[in-house]
């Protein structure tokens, strides 16, 4: 059934109008959300069971755009349009000011930046885990990461290699590298300097796959070091990756 | 063309029904058509959407369970969009002036090394970057902070880096200076490698800035 939006017309008659009218019914019930196939239509079916549902929405499928829907004054938009090939969603500002980007990559993006992946993890490369109640009052141990494999590869001393569960899809990410050093040796002047490990070879250090993080020992003042000396432990790290959309 | 509700009404003349008829089929598939693909589109797409127009809304509207709900509302003057989970959950705002509403946004991500033009793969908010000594590097914004992004020069940074002699830790950070709005400007923020006696990191291998304003 094709749905007709000029019937009745003057000359048709009824019988032939009967049929138009019932196509038309028939059709809107099925395109606005088929009962039979929940897939089909992203509305709630005109003759849903549930009246409380009726004239809502199971779900917006965006058909990709070519260009901004535009907006007038007191509105917004969502919608989707094609970036290097892949179908993202974009919000439209009120009067067409301007559009952004939500999504890129199957992740979300703030701001043009999207995060890839982020760990937090102790001196032995394990991630740490937060305890958090779900609804039924179970302990679940959340681990403090994204897009990062559990534990991390553990070099000797103060040396990790953060592994990615995906590649990043560029190797030029902006990172950010932190550390707290539980240990209360002060006196021994262990102030920690969280970095990529140094290299004169970038993709040794920092690369699609993985990132090479190390926390050095800062000494006191006028006193120097022959090599980037580690810290041997009491250490929580946080490591960030952001990629520019 | 206006839909009418209240059509055919048992007195009416067939000529008046047909019209009103008429007139109601063509407005159904005319209004549905501002978002949805239409009712008589010949393609797949038959029943999806082509963009969700959200008519700003005065109040929060009501959610019951097992729903969720996405409208827009004002946020001084804008019209941002909003989310309200299942139950009459507290709403939330998920939009604001260009950006997803995080409550921080970024303005400056730059992944560079000491050769010019320094700049390496795709940068957000960076206009050039400049060595003015060894060691420190001057990042010039594409916006200014106040005028043009509604922030200030009271914004968040991350600095790291890393060298390619394994002999000295590489202390990344702000170039120190007396005056704050010396280095950290609406336009610019100045940073430093240097290593733990105070000297410049001359072989940086490449070093990643941050930025992040108040939204």
């Amino acid at each position: 059934m094709v749905y007709k939006a000029n019937i009745p017309q003057g000359t048709d008659f009824i019988s032939q109008s009967q049929r138009d009218m019932i196509g038309n019914f028939e059709s809107l019930d099925d395109i606005w959300g088929k009962r039979q196939d929940a897939n089909v239509g992203d509305h709630v079916p005109l003759t849903n069971a549930k009246i409380d549902d009726l004239g809502k929405h199971k779900k917006t499928t965006l058909v990709e755009q070519a260009l901004a829907p535009g907006t007038g004054a007191s509105e917004v938009a969502y919608y989707s349009k094609a970036v290097n090939s892949s179908s993202e969603v974009f919000y439209e500002e009120q009067s067409a000011a301007s559009e952004i980007q939500l999504t890129s990559n199957r992740k979300l993006s703030q701001g043009g930046i999207v995060l890839e992946a982020f760990v937090m993890f102790d001196f032995n490369g394990n991630i740490i885990k937060n305890e958090r109640e779900d609804e039924n009052g179970n302990v679940l141990k959340v681990p403090l990461s994204f897009n990062v494999t559990d534990p991390l590869t553990k070099n000797a001393g103060s040396d990790w290699v953060i592994n990615f569960i995906t590649p990043i899809t560029t190797e030029d990410y902006i990172w950010v590298t932190q550390s707290m050093n539980r240990s209360n040796q002060i006196g021994n002047i262990k102030v920690g300097n969280a970095q990529p490990n140094n290299n004169a070879t970038y993709s040794n250090i920092v690369n699609s796959n993985s990132f090479n993080f190390i926390v050095g020992n800062v000494p006191a003042d006028n006193q120097s070091v022959n090599n980037v000396v580690s810290i041997n432990k009491g250490l929580i790290m946080i490591f960030q990756a952001y990629t520019v959309i | 063309m206006v839909f009418d509700p209240d059509i055919p009404q048992p007195r009416d003349n067939l000529s008046v029904s047909q019209s009103d008829l008429l007139e109601n089929f063509s407005e159904l598939n005319t209004q549905f058509g501002v978002n949805h693909v239409t009712f008589n589109d010949p393609g797949a797409n038959k029943g999806k959407h082509n963009f969700v127009t959200l008519v700003e809304q005065a109040d929060d509207p009501e959610s019951k369970s097992d729903e969720y709900i996405l409208y827009s509302k004002d946020d001084a003057g804008d019209s941002e969009i909003y989310a309200r989970p299942e139950a009459n959950g507290n709403p939330f705002q998920i939009t604001k002036d260009g950006n997803l509403f995080l409550g921080i946004t970024p303005i400056v991500a730059v992944n560079f090394d000491r050769v010019a033009p320094f700049i390496n793969g795709s940068s957000l908010g960076v206009a050039s970057i400049a060595q003015p000594v060894v060691g420190t590097f001057v990042i010039t914004f594409t916006l200014d902070v106040t005028t043009a992004l509604n922030g200030s020069n009271d914004y968040f940074w991350t600095v790291s880096g890393f060298d390619n002699q394994n002999v000295n830790p590489v202390i990344a950070e702000v170039t120190n200076a007396v005056n704050y709005n010396d280095v950290v400007k609406d336009t610019s923020i100045s940073v430093s490698f240097r290593n733990q006696n105070g000297g410049a990191i001359s072989g940086l291998t490449r070093a990643s800035v941050m930025c992040w304003r108040f939204q």
